[in-house]
């Protein structure tokens, strides 16, 4: 009771209230505006340059994804209580003429066994989507794809034939009809009971326009009927619900992100030799190496700055894998080896004699290493994220900082032979390799509401020599690979915008 | 959550596991000489045992005459050969025409050569001590020529220490069975059945006094003069073994009796892949040499033994020169 009294006395004093705006308002809004622009503008340059990078990539791989999106879109569904309770008082359907008909809220003459039928029934003048729910698993096989509010909806029938699978048994009566619907939801309260027709979930929302539309098509003729459209759910769903459209996607609250990932990797090395007359050399040595598959694996955390930018730092560990076959012709090896003979003396007796000697044998030796090229690096990277339909993609770009760097293996000397090096040297390979530059581009998939996965093709080009002046050769190393990982949601309730 | 952490840690550990451990692999060769290790019991003319003899061979001694004239070459300082007018015919005992006959001679001297030419002094097994050796060849171009069998060459060789007794032998590359232990069946001194026989001399002049055998032989190529060795010591076997790189299709082992032109080539013995010779007098002082050729490596070895009852010794051959073991032959 108490609270009715406030909110009679909130609706009288600010039922025709008005606000006046400042003259100044507009001019000061754009002054801020102009001024966070500025702030920020080395940051979108900064990113517009990664987007230069990945465009080609991009616009190939990703094509279709940005077609989708522009398709998708979210579907108000009331299947929580608040709408329930206001379909409960304001649902106006009309009798049907047939027992069918009543139970099942669908003309007769719509009802297409074995076709996929489009029905104009299911628009908002006569039902709404509670009463697809309560369809007939025979009626739901009929209906397929339906138009709710003018946009395409296909009805997950298992799980509504799941829920209310013995129709004979249902309730009769409007009022009965409806509790049992609302007590059928209530137990499914599954996100999965309608998707759209690209087959994305449609996620539940309170339905600020079904709540309008029924009071509408029932407007309060009492004050009774008026307190109860008012009614504080009601109130709450028109305020806090919103139709879920792609720029609230992209708007999202500024999430902080943690992602773990790895990558397959493939690196390219350029080498060079300082003197000329090392040709042969060259040419012996650079037959002897192979590249490998190597790897990254590493952390990042994500946050999301303004609407669509996001800031990426971590650490990551790369590993770049070769193998060096080292052919040695006309090597000669010696085993010791026991022989033991048996002798046969002048007189006929045997001796049995055994002797330790040296076996030599000529062949080639095949000398396999492998290199490992380890590195520790803290990527910093500015991205450009878009989402829709429950993917999302950025186009990232920014620089990878290496610190420290060790290697082992071997490699072919001057002298034509096998030498090994190891992190403590001979000191040709640097500890640190400084700055590399980095772009890709990512796909990023929800899976739940606090994790999604993402793929994410690359390109990590060094600005600097792996080796140091004491080596004979230079070599640098770029990497491609696609990260996959995961992204879990540090704050808020969604993994991915 | 926890399901997609263990995954994204399964394949971490996954690529980390990938890697290829490293290898350091020794391929051999096949066919490989040097890798064969395997004995033959019927080692053919062309086995490196044989073959190895053609390069320490030295160049003969080459000249001409006229066919209807006798000759004389002063062939060395120790060797002096008298060839008699018209002993030449061709290989089936027909007159030659006149005209030059090429004749090359070897003389095989020294210890050492013995083993350079790969002619030892046992026949059938038995030991014999050789004056010296020689090989007595004519020639027209290309054609081999003969000697005929009333006519004698007259070999003088000088010795400064001549041995009593000597006969004639003449080598034979197809030794006739039946063949005792110790046989070589390539090649084997055969008693002369004609009349070549050889004397010792003494010659005196103003110079001094020379020794020596003037041999008369009625046969060319491989002529021997030596005698049968037997200081009436018990005999024995002698047996060396060597290391599994070294067998008997590659390596040739010699003993060779110290102070004496005794030289004997030990048999390859497959069962117990060691070289092995019977009838060597108990308490001799020998030196075994080893000559090998492996793929195109030559190898050397030498030791020095007494020879006591069933003496089994071994020997360790060394890769050496041809030039090396060509001078170690030739201070043997």
């Amino acid at each position: 009771m108490n609270n009715n009294l406030f909110d009679d006395f909130i609706k009288d004093k600010l039922h025709d209230q008005t606000a006046v705006v400042p003259a100044d308002m507009w001019a000061r809004i754009l002054r801020e505006k102009n001024k966070n622009r500025k702030s920020f503008f080395w940051w979108e340059s900064f990113g517009a340059l990664a987007v230069l990078v990945c465009m080609a990539g991009f616009f190939g791989w990703f094509g279709p994804l940005a077609n989708a999106k522009t398709a998708s879109y979210s579907i108000p569904v009331s299947i929580n209580q608040p709408s329930i309770a206001v379909l409960d008082k304001s649902l106006s359907v009309q009798p049907p003429a047939d027992n069918q008909t009543q139970k099942t809220g669908i003309p007769q003459s719509d009802i297409h066994p074995g076709k996929t039928a489009t029905t104009n029934f299911f628009n908002e003048e006569n039902i709404t989507k509670h009463e697809l729910i309560v369809l007939p698993s025979a009626n739901i096989e009929t209906v397929g794809k339906s138009t709710v509010f003018g946009k395409s909806l296909k009805i997950d029938k298992h799980q509504i034939v799941k829920s209310v699978n013995n129709w004979n048994q249902l309730p009769t009566t409007k009022n009965n009809l409806l509790k049992a619907i609302t007590t059928e939801v209530l137990k499914a309260n599954n996100q999965s009971l309608l998707r759209d027709e690209n087959e994305n979930l449609v996620r539940p929302q309170y339905d600020r326009l079904s709540l309008m539309a029924s009071m509408q098509k029932a407007p309060a003729k009492t004050e009774r009927d008026t307190k109860n459209l008012m009614s504080r759910n009601n109130l709450k769903a028109m305020a806090l619900s919103s139709v879920d459209c792609p720029s609230d996607r992209i708007t999202g609250s500024h999430g902080f992100y943690a992602e773990l990932f790895g990558s397959p990797d493939v690196s390219f090395k350029k080498m060079e030799y300082k003197s000329t007359a090392a040709n042969n050399y060259a040419s012996r040595k650079d037959s002897t190496a192979t590249k490998q598959l190597s790897y990254t694996v590493g952390m990042r955390l994500v946050k999301e700055i303004g609407q669509s930018m996001v800031l990426k730092t971590g650490l990551q560990y790369s590993q770049i894998n070769e193998r060096f076959d080292y052919r040695n012709e006309n090597e000669r090896t010696t085993s010791t080896v026991i022989t033991i003979r048996t002798i046969t003396n002048s007189n006929g007796t045997t001796t049995t004699i055994r002797d330790t000697s040296i076996v030599e044998q000529v062949g080639y030796r095949v000398k396999t290493t492998s290199n490992r090229y380890r590195s520790w690096d803290i990527p910093i990277i500015l991205g450009y994220e878009f989402a829709g339909g429950g993917w999302s993609a950025s186009i990232n770009g920014g620089a990878v900082f290496n610190l420290s760097s060790s290697q082992v293996g071997a490699f072919l000397d001057t002298s034509y032979t096998p030498s090994s090096f190891t992190k403590n040297g001979p000191a040709i390979f640097k500890s640190k390799l400084g700055v590399a530059l980095y772009g890709g581009v990512s796909l990023i998939k929800d899976i739940s509401p606090n994790t999604a996965l993402f793929a994410e093709p690359y390109l990590k080009y060094s600005l600097s020599d792996r080796t140091t002046d004491k080596s004979p050769f230079t070599s640098r190393f770029q990497t491609a690979g696609v990260l996959l990982g995961i992204r879990f949601k540090l704050n808020g309730s969604r993994a991915a915008k | 959550m926890k399901n997609y952490l263990i995954l994204f840690l399964f394949i971490c550990l996954v690529a980390v596991a990938c890697s290829k451990e490293n290898s350091d692999l020794f391929v051999l060769y096949p066919g490989n000489p040097a890798n064969d290790t395997t004995w033959s019991s019927s080692l053919s003319a062309n086995s490196s045992a044989n073959t190895l003899f053609d390069a320490l061979a030295f160049a003969p001694f080459v000249d001409s005459f006229s066919v209807t004239g006798s000759a004389l070459f002063h062939v060395s300082a120790s060797l002096d050969v008298a060839i008699p007018a018209s002993c030449i015919t061709n290989a089936n005992g027909s007159p030659v025409t006149p005209g030059k006959v090429r004749v090359e001679i070897r003389h095989v001297l020294r210890r050492g050569d013995f083993i350079r030419y790969a002619r030892p002094t046992t026949t059938y097994g038995k030991l014999m001590e050789s004056g010296s050796v020689f090989e007595i060849k004519f020639f027209r171009k290309d054609q081999e020529l003969a000697l005929q069998t009333d006519k004698k060459l007259i070999l003088t060789l000088k010795d400064p220490d001549p041995v009593n007794n000597m006969s004639v032998f003449f080598g034979t590359v197809s030794p006739q069975p039946p063949f005792p232990v110790g046989t070589n069946p390539f090649f084997a001194w055969a008693t002369s059945i004609d009349s070549s026989f050889v004397t010792t001399f003494v010659h005196h002049d103003s110079t001094g006094t020379t020794k020596g055998y003037q041999l008369f032989v009625g046969k060319t190529n491989w002529i021997n003069c030596q005698v049968p060795f037997d200081n009436a010591q018990p005999k024995t076997n002698i047996t060396f073994t060597l290391p599994p790189n070294f067998t008997n299709k590659n390596t040739a082992v010699f003993a060779v009796v110290k102070q004496r032109k005794i030289i004997v080539q030990l048999n390859g013995d497959v069962a117990s892949r060691s070289f092995f010779a019977p009838n060597i007098p108990v308490g001799t002082a020998i030196q075994m040499v080893t000559l090998s050729l492996i793929g195109n490596q030559y190898y050397l070895g030498f030791k020095e033994a007494n020879v006591s009852q069933d003496f089994i010794g071994i020997i360790n051959p060394a890769s050496k020169s041809m030039a090396e073991i060509s001078r170690f032959l030739s201070g043997l």
